[in-house]
């Protein structure tokens, strides 16, 4: 089987020790675990992680070695997932066009909405991963990439382009809505 | 320290990101506040729920989709190398001329000060030379007027058959 190395002409390489298609090794799943939380495991979730690379090798000649490898990573697969659903290739419902303040409006969850709710954590993950894409993209973004994918408040902010406070407001606002629109499945499950 | 306060300190306290100072601010405000303790206790729950999420994998023919792809870009980086020789290339010929601008401005801007340097202090001292003829001038004036002035009372206070004083 012909390596993605040998496809791409001049051996393009990220730095001495990591080749281009070493990087899609070690990054592939966690970009796709990122697109998927970002869009609720769409369906063309692969097909915008593929993307993802096409445009890492495409601009790798611009790569910046002072910024992370995994931060830039994360940055084109931010911007390709909101470039996606603002063309309104998707659903609607995932289109992230909503203000900070309107996740305020958000409805919270009680025993009246899912009187049949289990506390099996199936169930609860699939609560959780419906209260994360009901925040505003913003907002489910920072929370994405700092609770979920485990980056830093400074990598957070060179992914999105805003400042350190900005993140962390934005962290505090997400999970302020995370707990109300869970604290039913928390207060079952504490 | 105020229950607001402790709120956004949880933040940082959970993430590690607190100092040891707001550590211990908010383990003593906590021991005796049961609305913050429950706020910490729910933010440490809600962060291990997150954490649970599993990580998708990629399906098994990802790379080779991958591989298809990138062959039908295959121009792209000599497209984009291109691009980013022109560039550069751009960028350094904007810069030339803009260290060239820059430069001769402040080369005139130097002249220009010391060009109104000089010309303030020749002003001054063309003023101070005129000042002193002027001065020079009426002083000479002053001595001719004041000696015609002295001969002609005397003129005209003497009797000049006798000799003698005239008194008014």
């Amino acid at each position: 089987m012909t390596s993605i190395q040998s496809v791409i002409a001049g051996q393009q390489v990220i730095d001495s020790e990591r080749t281009f298609e070493g990087l899609v090794q070690e990054y592939k799943n966690r970009i796709h675990s990122y697109v998927c939380r970002m869009t609720r495991d769409s369906a063309d979730a692969e097909d915008i992680t593929q993307e993802v690379f096409i445009r890492a090798y495409q601009s790798m000649s611009a790569f910046r070695y002072d910024a992370a490898v995994d931060t830039w990573l994360y940055r084109i697969a931010t911007n390709l997932v909101i470039d996606r659903f603002r063309r309104g290739q998707r659903a609607p419902k995932t289109v992230p066009t909503e203000t900070e303040e309107s996740f305020l409006e958000l409805p919270t969850t009680s025993r009246e909405d899912d009187p049949h709710a289990t506390l099996q954590l199936g169930e609860l993950q699939t609560q959780v991963q419906k209260a994360i894409h009901s925040l505003p993209a913003k907002l489910r973004a920072v929370v994405i990439l700092h609770d979920m994918e485990g980056l830093s408040y400074e990598q957070v902010a060179e992914t999105v382009g805003c400042p350190v406070g900005t993140v962390k407001s934005r962290l505090f606002n997400a999970r302020l809505l995370l707990k109300r629109k869970l604290q039913y499945y928390m207060e079952s499950e504490g | 320290m105020s229950c607001r306060k402790i709120q956004f300190l949880i933040q940082g306290y959970l993430d590690g990101e607190a100092t040891s100072a707001e550590r211990a601010a908010v383990e003593q405000h906590v021991e005796r506040c049961g609305a913050c303790a429950a706020e910490l206790a729910s933010s440490r729950q809600l962060l291990g729920l997150l954490g649970q999420d599993p990580q998708r994998s990629v399906s098994a023919d990802f790379e080779q989709n991958l591989r298809a792809a990138l062959r039908e870009t295959r121009p792209a980086p000599g497209v984009a190398a291109w691009w980013e020789r022109l560039r550069l290339q751009l960028e350094w010929r904007l810069r030339v001329p803009a260290l060239v601008t820059a430069g001769s401005l402040a080369v005139a801007l130097v002249a220009g000060v010391a060009t109104l340097r000089v010309q303030d202090l020749r002003e001054t001292q063309r003023e101070r030379q005129e000042y002193v003829s002027t001065a020079v001038e009426r002083y000479e004036q002053l001595q001719q007027a004041e000696t015609k002035v002295n001969w002609d009372a005397m003129d005209a206070s003497i009797d000049l058959n006798s000799g003698s004083v005239l008194t008014e």
